[in-house]
């Protein structure tokens, strides 16, 4: 049984704006990234860097929502435009 | 040796040796680099002023007690003034910069005893 | 060396000497006691006193330190361009970048292909800082630095026309315009809640405008208020500022070709 840790409107709140930002940044980035180096990469960096305190999650969210919202601002631009 | 003495007598030696940089040196850009020491010193200063023996970093971890806590913490309020005084140097440095990339192009030197044409 | 010039070296060594010795002496005896900051430190807004006093106690020191950043920007801008000479080429930078001159410095394939993920991982963490900034060490300033670090990792071993983060002129500008608006926004609704400007509101009407863990709000305080907005607006214009800055100190050949003198 996975850990996923206490998910509510309240500590998934600043993740979720992590994700417009890499959104935001990710719409500028104009070279095709790989999906699935980037996503085992992040999942390694956000286990070492570990959650925030006062957010009981056993990884950093943040780290992983902005990562995915960078590359679905990506993604539309590479391929939706 | 006292850890806030010794931090004071290091931004001392850093003032003093970027005055003597700004004063004496010939050239635009190392005199930039020299008020760039001079503003490490000042910074220097006031963090060590923060400084506080024992002491823990300002935030509220929960594993602390408030009280234990509040008593010994470092103070806040110079690190805050240092944050301020980095954002203005970095953007004091981009101004410098850019007015040496003037002269450079006006002058075709840097050496300012050629630019004020002294002998 | 002439008489004058002599002259001129012995008064600069004497005020040298007298400056010295006073920063000298004024450092050695310098005394520290409590004072004012008993005050900060036994009241708990949020866990990290540093933003604390920055954003909530000296808000409005931090707005006029956001603006001496917009002025350097300016400045920059103003040197390089529309005021002294003629403002043709910087279109030609910013729009046009198939035309200008490629900036390519001639890196080795090492830091062609390690550039791009050390930037894109550099640019994550920087919105992490930003995020986290009123509970660990972080904050607007030195997550946007971060930010325009990966900007300015990317434009260096790729050279401008080529660089794969592409920031346009007109991005950065909505985006210092968007913090700073953002920043002036925030304060005038504290100012309709409770009349004094930059105040930290805790609550909206019933509602929480930041939700956060439950275990931030202790000792009596309000929850974390407004201060990650404040935090998001700073970061997002020290990016676009720091980024403006680089994109012009670092096309400086292009400028220099353009001028006419």
């Amino acid at each position: 049984m996975i850990n996923y840790g206490v998910i509510t409107i309240n500590t998934m709140f600043l993740p979720f704006i992590g994700l417009i930002m890499g959104f935001i940044l990710g719409r500028r980035i104009t070279v095709k990234l790989n999906v699935w180096f980037y996503l085992i990469v992040g999942l390694f960096i956000g286990y070492l860097l570990g959650a925030l305190p006062y957010y009981e999650f056993p990884m950093s969210y943040s780290f992983l929502l902005s990562l995915i919202g960078l590359l679905l601002g990506n993604f539309i631009n590479k391929y939706l435009k | 040796m006292d850890l806030q003495l010794a931090s004071f007598i290091a931004a001392g030696v850093l003032v003093v040796v970027g005055l003597y940089g700004f004063f004496f040196v010939d050239n635009i850009i190392k005199k930039v680099i020299a008020l760039s020491i001079i503003e490490n010193g000042v910074n220097l200063t006031l963090v060590s002023m923060g400084y506080r023996e024992g002491g823990y970093a300002p935030i509220y971890l929960p594993t602390l007690k408030f009280q234990l806590f509040s008593t010994n913490m470092a103070y806040p309020l110079p690190q805050a003034l240092v944050l301020t005084n980095i954002v203005i140097g970095a953007s004091m440095l981009a101004i410098m910069l850019a007015l040496s990339v003037v002269f450079y192009k006006k002058y075709k030197t840097l050496k300012t005893s050629i630019i004020l044409k002294e002998d | 060396m002439g008489v004058l010039s002599s002259n001129r070296e012995i008064a600069v060594s004497l005020s040298f000497i007298l400056f010295g010795s006073v920063i000298f002496y004024s450092i050695y005896s310098i005394d520290v006691v409590e004072g004012i900051n008993a005050l900060y430190t036994s009241t708990y807004i949020i866990p990290n006193y540093v933003t604390a006093v920055l954003f909530d106690w000296r808000g409005f020191d931090t707005l006029g330190e956001c603006f001496i950043l917009i002025n350097s920007v300016l400045v920059a801008g103003m040197v390089f361009g529309k005021g002294l000479f003629n403002r043709g080429f910087l279109k030609e930078l910013y729009r046009d970048k198939k035309t200008c001159e490629d900036m390519d410095l001639g890196f080795t394939p090492i830091i062609k292909v390690l550039a791009i993920p050390m930037s894109i991982v550099l640019m994550l963490l920087g919105i992490v800082v930003i995020l986290g900034g009123h509970i660990t060490p972080g904050g607007g300033f030195q997550g946007g630095s971060l930010i325009a670090a990966a900007y300015v990792l990317a434009i260096i071993s790729f050279g401008i026309r080529k660089c794969p983060i592409n920031f346009s002129h007109k991005f950065l500008e909505t985006l210092e315009s968007f913090g700073a608006l953002t920043f002036l926004i925030l304060g005038l609704l504290g100012m309709a809640i409770s009349g004094y400007y930059l105040f930290n509101v805790g609550e909206i009407y019933g509602m929480n405008p930041f939700p956060s863990p439950l275990s931030i709000a202790q000792n009596g305080s309000l929850n974390v208020g407004i201060i990650p907005y404040l935090n998001m607006a700073v970061g997002l214009k020290v990016l676009a500022g720091l980024s403006t800055i680089t994109t012009l100190l670092i096309s400086e050949r292009i400028i220099f070709k353009n001028i006419k003198d």
